[in-house]
């Protein structure tokens, strides 16, 4: 079985900036091993640190593990680049996939009530959030005379989750593959940061965990970041950075719709552009969503014993090792620099508008409309 | 099989296999592992079973009866050993562990002799019992390795 994931093309808009050709079983193979290895390396110099700090009196690690995995990574990353193996390894990378699977059995530890409880919440959050910071990066990337595609594919990712929605924006407007590189790029170079500095500033705020993973799922855009800020601020912002981010990923096929109407009807009216079917919309749903709420349903019922979701807990935390890793390998400022610094000024720009609107409305909603 | 990165799975055209999306193909690889863990196919995960006896009292506990079983004791919240302390738990067996001159130690039980206000175990399951005849408390733990054992490191 092989699997590929859109990136260098648009086109078939995806889930992340992997690569566009299908590997083979034996392409694969060196960047498992790689992957397997990091892991374990991460797992061991996680237990290490968190064995220097228990010596010192300090019981709870305060650099968590996806920090660790992201440090590794980009080690990594940085040899494999200096000695031009980077590219034998490359096909294994697959941040989105890892990350999704590790999202489903995470599913095994929030319950059906918390669920639908924060998911209401989340979603309520998501529509102002997406609705606010897409049209208010759409505004100023015009203000800054970016062509409509990168203001498009720009202010999906920025707005609903990332690499997935440039790439599912990217397939509806047919931006171009450099567009959407350059987008990646810039997300995971602002969601790295994020996801270090949020925990802490939560912290200096006071915020609760539910506030604060509400605001980290807001906010921060790649879902392995908000995944890795919550962890690193507790189990419950955790959970709850995952439902509020997953779902707002739910919008992707709506924002996806939007676009391609809206770019068929307006933009390029007249050209002989195809109207949209509203399978765009399912199309983009992210699937995985329903694998959690399965997961999450089977462990509410009973179907898993209690010591056995802690198991799958486990579980997930291996396959977000793996992502965490990922990121950190496949980070590349190459693109950055042929793009120059006015999309960079949009997208930085969209992000602090994103962050601090991100706060208003978490605190809101999961501190005053549903505090819990 | 073939996956590409979005879309639904959808059966090729002629002469072509079968497309599952990376979605789709995380969501059931996911799904698949959950399942295996979450029925047990790999074990019945870490068990952890707590007896805490006050001076002069008895207490027992229903268990799974499996292997691997690693044990502590605290005498008067002082750690403290057991001597002969079962590590593997046989099905419809009662273990018994007495506190006696700030000793403690353990052995099987058999039905006709067990102690007072011990039941009998299940046919499936083990029993533990504590019987505490010292003037302190007796806290008395097993506890059973992970549901898939990392032969490396217990992660995270």
């Amino acid at each position: 079985m092989t699997t590929t994931s859109a990136a260098s093309t648009p086109t078939p808009a995806g889930e992340s900036a992997q690569p566009s050709v299908r590997p083979s079983i034996l392409d694969l193979i060196p960047g498992a091993i790689l992957l397997i290895v990091l892991t374990l390396l991460v797992a061991e110099i996680d237990r290490a640190i968190a064995n220097a700090f228990r010596a010192q009196g300090v019981a709870q690690n305060p650099l968590e593990y996806p920090l660790t995995a992201v440090v590794i990574g980009l080690i990594v990353n940085f040899i494999l680049r200096a000695t031009n193996t980077f590219t034998r390894v490359r096909p294994a990378i697959r941040t989105e996939f890892f990350l999704k699977i590790g999202l489903v059995l995470l599913g095994a530890r929030i319950s059906l009530g918390d669920l639908l409880a924060t998911g209401a919440g989340g979603l309520i959050q998501a529509l102002i959030m997406v609705t606010s910071v897409f049209f208010f990066t759409w505004w100023l990337g015009g203000k800054l005379k970016l062509s409509d595609t990168l203001r498009a594919v720009m202010s999906s990712a920025v707005s609903i989750c990332g690499v997935a929605a440039a790439i599912a924006a990217a397939g509806s407007v047919q931006a171009r593959k450099e567009e959407v590189s350059y987008i990646t790029t810039l997300v995971i170079l602002t969601a790295l940061p994020l996801m270090v500095i949020m925990p802490p500033i939560a912290q200096a705020l006071g915020l609760s965990p539910t506030v604060a993973g509400a605001w980290f799922g807001g906010n921060i855009d790649t879902t392995a970041a908000v995944v890795g800020a919550g962890t690193i601020y507790g189990p419950k912002a955790q959970e709850v950075a995952a439902i509020v981010k997953g779902t707002q990923n739910v919008l992707i096929g709506f924002a996806a719709f939007g676009l391609a109407l809206y770019f068929a009807t307006v933009i390029n009216r007249g050209k002989d552009e195809k109207r949209p079917s509203a399978r765009v919309i399912w199309e983009r749903f992210p699937k995985f969503v329903i694998g959690f709420v399965l997961v999450s349903i089977l462990a509410s019922v009973g179907v898993f014993p209690k010591e056995l979701t802690r198991e799958i807990d486990t579980a997930s935390k291996w396959l977000f090792t793996l992502a965490f890793v990922c990121i950190g390998l496949e980070f590349s400022l190459k693109d950055l620099r042929q793009a120059g610094w006015r999309p960079v000024i949009v997208y930085l720009g969209a992000t602090v508008f994103n962050t601090l609107l991100a706060l208003v409305v978490s605190y809101v909603i999961f501190g005053v409309v549903f505090p819990r | 099989m073939s996956a590409n990165s979005s879309g639904p799975a959808t059966p090729a055209g002629s002469g072509g296999g079968f497309t599952l999306s990376e979605d789709w193909l995380a969501t059931i690889i996911g799904l698949v592992i959950a399942l295996i863990i979450g029925l047990g196919v790999l074990g019945p995960g870490q068990q952890t079973v707590t007896l805490d006896a006050a001076a002069n009292t008895t207490a027992s506990k229903s268990t799974l009866a499996i292997s691997g079983w690693s044990v502590s004791a605290t005498l008067a919240g002082k750690t403290s050993s057991i001597s002969a302390a079962p590590k593997v738990l046989q099905a419809g067996a009662t273990y018994v562990i007495t506190c006696e001159n700030a000793t403690l130690s353990a052995a099987q039980a058999t039905d006709q002799a067990l102690p007072e206000g011990v039941s009998a175990a299940a046919s499936n399951r083990a029993q533990i019992a504590v019987v505490n005849k010292c003037p302190d408390a007796v806290r008395v733990t097993y506890t059973s390795g992970a549901a898939v054992p990392y032969p490396l490191f217990r992660i995270f």
